[in-house]
């Protein structure tokens, strides 16, 4: 009796421990001959449980865009629990260096013979596994852990869109009804764009891909745009190559989490929300702004931000009309910065405010920028040619920056600006700024800040 | 021996009708050019061109890109006599002698150079990046009896007015002279005292929204040329999804009420259609910056054979901006260009 016991706790044991990785097919369409996605020529990733070991199917996307610094991308996807370990093999050089971001997960890394790496996650996450230094990476590599999946959806429910492992086309305009799930399956792969408005009770969940490879930029719509509708959940999914955002939605109670994107276009922003929103542990790599910080009550929280060359991490107002605020933004890591031009919108926190809204009580704390060569904060009211400049009305005031960590040198200072005193940049407070480990003590430390046209400018 | 006469007179006769059929051609008066025109012109780039007829002489300034491994190397007057090459040995200021804290250190943007009353005057929008970084612009206007200058600054201690692209014209005489500039959007006018340096009225809108209404998105880089009795107002619009549409108005005066042409937009320019090679090597990776939002000037000058033309910039969208001109053609107040955007041009003129 005890052998037959003991002989079951095995099994169960096996059984569950085999449970806590879960890797996922690649789909028919991804191959060497795909401009768009294919099995990366860089990288080999094992990860292994319990000495178990699973090799990870690699993909790999090509930049599309002239202005790009990275001239790749490749990435594993799985989901997991426990702690595991990844070894990486770089396929074309040798390993001098190596590291894994972001900085405030402490990953130990070990280099193992000439062209592999070692490290344990413990935690599900995005991670950006580095053999060159500096801000711009020409082949990057990102794990992308998932937790393990909840509540998978089944077949047969006639609530549930399910797209199962493998090649999907489904067309520009995929309409979503009210009460749906989409069900991405991990391996599956879309091709195309989802759409609903005046909708309630939807959800597109998964660890499948949807893609946006066809479409160049800024002539098709938005991945998935959800008009005037409440009470909308996108998890887990990963988008590729976007014309425009990767997700704009416009309605309450949104609900966007786990959910992985990467586009190389200007105009590819990440996720602009509705009111009521909740982001949260999302990955981005994009060529626009990350987080479009545009609605009343919003929540954007344990993330993480690769910036490309353009657009903010977090972009508060172009053409904000209607007033605004209470938005929080804690938890952040933004592994990477990649702006070198002296234009308006490139900062970590942008606002180039240029309609009649006012917008306040911002409180953004908790933020950690590994690599960065620019500014932080460009927060600023002009009118700007997507705004509606009102002669009259139009400011922000009431932002806390608290504990913000960067690593870099800011070349060019960060500013603060109204375009006049009809249009003010007032209370704001940066608590704990530090640059390479120096707290920001005074305005001309990190700021330019303009005293016609602001007010009550705090530095603790 | 008449025969033979002929036949030793034959390619006489040919050889005399070709030079003939050639002398035919020569009467064809021709200019010729490809746009863009980058040939002796700022190699990293030029936009806000504004073009002066003279001698027989193409005269040519606009806002210079710097160069990144030397810095701002303008403002300088180019020349040319057929608008395919341009040459510059004419510094129009000598930035070395400007004081650190003076308003005008840093910027020469849109620059035009106007003659009035035999003098000709050299136009700017700039500000002191030091002591105002990203500060809004102002106006200046510096004065010489020489179109090569050197120019002296007129108003050193302040700026005529803030604006974007502030630009003179001359009123129904050269005794009235205003500045026309665009702010938040909007276009103003004033009349400005060219001897002291600043306004003698008040600026007033003159294009807005409650006056150009559906017409109306963000008016940019207001230019007025004067033709016959007509003032006729070049500017541009930027439209989400990277799109500049140009337009056209006339005015029987630059404070009286301006008139929508009915061929507006005089031509469009799309993102699709921007040049995305770089030219030059940058100290950086991707070192040319794209710009956010994209200003398109147009000039509308008179040139060789009384011809009137407009010069704008190629977008300078993905890559460095050059010279574009292209002959236009107005009747009953209507401006239209029969070659917009070709990159072939030219103009003939039968003797």
């Amino acid at each position: 009796m005890i052998r037959v016991l003991i002989f079951l706790v095995i099994i169960l044991r096996c059984f569950f421990v085999n449970a806590q990785i879960v890797t996922y097919q690649p789909s028919s369409n991804i191959s060497n001959d795909n401009p768009y996605i294919f099995s990366s020529p860089y990288y080999k990733v094992q990860i292994s449980q319990n000495n178990e070991i699973k090799d990870v199917f690699v993909y790999a996307m090509n930049a599309m865009h002239i202005t790009n610094n990275s001239k790749s991308t490749s990435w594993v996807n799985f989901s997991f629990e426990g702690t595991i370990k990844v070894k990486v093999t770089v396929l074309k050089k040798n390993v001098d260096f190596a590291q894994v971001l972001p900085r405030k997960a402490n990953i130990s890394v070990a280099i193992i013979g000439e062209n592999s790496i070692e490290f344990e996650i413990s935690k599900d996450g995005y991670y950006s596994v580095e053999f060159e230094k500096g801000i711009f990476i020409e082949h990057p590599l990102l794990i992308f852990a998932n937790p393990l999946e909840k509540d998978v959806p089944k077949k047969n429910d006639p609530n549930v869109i399910y797209f199962e492992a493998g090649y999907h086309e489904i067309g520009d305009k995929y309409m979503i009804p009210s009460n749906k799930t989409v069900y991405l399956e991990g391996g599956a792969y879309l091709k195309g764009q989802f759409f609903a408005e005046n909708a309630e009770n939807i959800k597109i969940k998964g660890r499948g891909i949807l893609s946006g490879e066809a479409y160049k930029a800024r002539t098709h719509n938005h991945m998935i745009r959800v008009d005037d509708s409440e009470n909308i959940e996108i998890e887990g999914v990963t988008i590729i190559h976007a014309p425009r955002y990767m997700i704009s939605s416009s309605g309450i109670k949104h609900h966007f989490h786990h959910i992985k994107m990467m586009g190389w276009w200007f105009s590819t922003d990440g996720i602009s929300s509705g009111e009521n929103s909740l982001i949260e542990n999302c990955f981005f790599k994009v060529n626009d702004d990350a987080v479009k910080l545009y609605r009343n009550n919003m929540e954007v929280k344990n993330c993480v931000i690769w910036q490309l060359e353009n657009g903010a991490a977090f972009m508060i107002s172009w053409n904000g009309s209607a007033n605004f605020g209470n938005v929080k933004v804690q938890n952040i890591d933004i592994i990477r910065v990649e702006h070198h031009w002296d234009n308006e919108n490139l900062a970590v926190f942008a606002a180039i405010h240029g309609s009649k809204a006012h917008i306040s009580n911002f409180l953004v704390k908790d933020v950690r920028i590994d690599n960065a060569n620019w500014r932080m904060f460009h927060l600023v009211t002009r009118p700007n040619r997507w705004g509606k400049w009102d002669q009259n009305l139009g400011s922000l005031s009431n932002f806390t920056f608290k504990n913000i960590t960067y690593y870099g040198e800011q070349k060019i200072p960060s500013l603060l600006m109204g375009h006049d005193v009809k249009h003010p940049v007032y209370n704001i407070t940066f608590e704990n700024i530090t640059i390479n480990g120096k707290k920001m003590l005074i305005e001309n430390d990190f700021l330019i800040v303009d005293k016609k046209t602001t007010s009550n400018i705090k530095i603790k | 021996m008449n025969k033979r006469l002929i036949t030793l007179l034959r390619p006489l006769l040919v050889l005399s009708i070709f030079l003939a059929c050639d002398t035919k051609q020569k009467s064809v008066s021709e200019l010729k050019w490809v746009n863009p025109i980058s040939n002796g012109i700022n190699k990293y780039g030029m936009k806000d061109f504004f073009i002066f007829y003279e001698d027989e002489t193409f005269y040519l300034v606009g806002t210079e890109y710097a160069d990144p491994f030397k810095g701002y190397l303008g403002p300088n007057l180019y020349k040319s006599d057929n608008l395919s090459s341009w040459s510059t040995d004419f510094k129009l200021i000598n930035t070395n002698l400007i004081p650190e804290n003076a308003w005008y250190k840093d910027g020469w943007f849109a620059p035009e150079i106007v003659k009035i009353k035999n003098k000709y005057y050299f136009t700017f929008n700039n500000r002191n990046n030091a002591e105002n970084p990203y500060q809004k612009l102002g106006f200046g206007i510096a004065v010489s009896d020489s179109l090569k200058g050197e120019y002296d600054i007129i108003n050193k201690n302040a700026p005529i007015v803030l604006s974007n692209h502030g630009s003179l014209v001359v009123g129904e005489n050269e005794d009235e002279v205003f500045v026309v500039y665009e702010m938040d959007s909007r276009f103003y006018i004033a009349e400005v005292d060219l001897e002291q340096g600043n306004l003698k009225s008040k600026p007033i809108e003159f294009l807005g929204p409650e006056t150009l209404q559906d017409n109306f998105k963000y008016l940019d880089a207001p230019q007025i040329t004067k033709i016959g009795d007509t003032y006729h107002l070049m500017f541009s619009q930027f439209y989400g999804g990277y799109v500049v549409k140009i337009y056209h108005m006339t005015a029987k005066h630059p404070t009286e009420t301006w008139h929508w042409d009915t061929n507006n937009p005089i031509y469009t320019f799309l993102e699709e259609e921007a040049d995305e090679v770089v030219k030059n090597k940058y100290p950086t990776p991707h070192g040319y910056a794209p710009p956010t939002q994209v200003v398109f000037s147009n000039q509308l000058f008179k040139g060789e054979f009384g011809q009137y033309f407009i010069a704008y910039h190629s977008s300078e969208k993905y890559s460095e901006p050059y010279l574009c001109v292209e002959p236009v053609s107005i009747e009953n107040e209507k401006l239209l260009i029969p070659t917009a955007k070709d990159i072939q041009q030219k103009i003939s003129l039968n003797d």
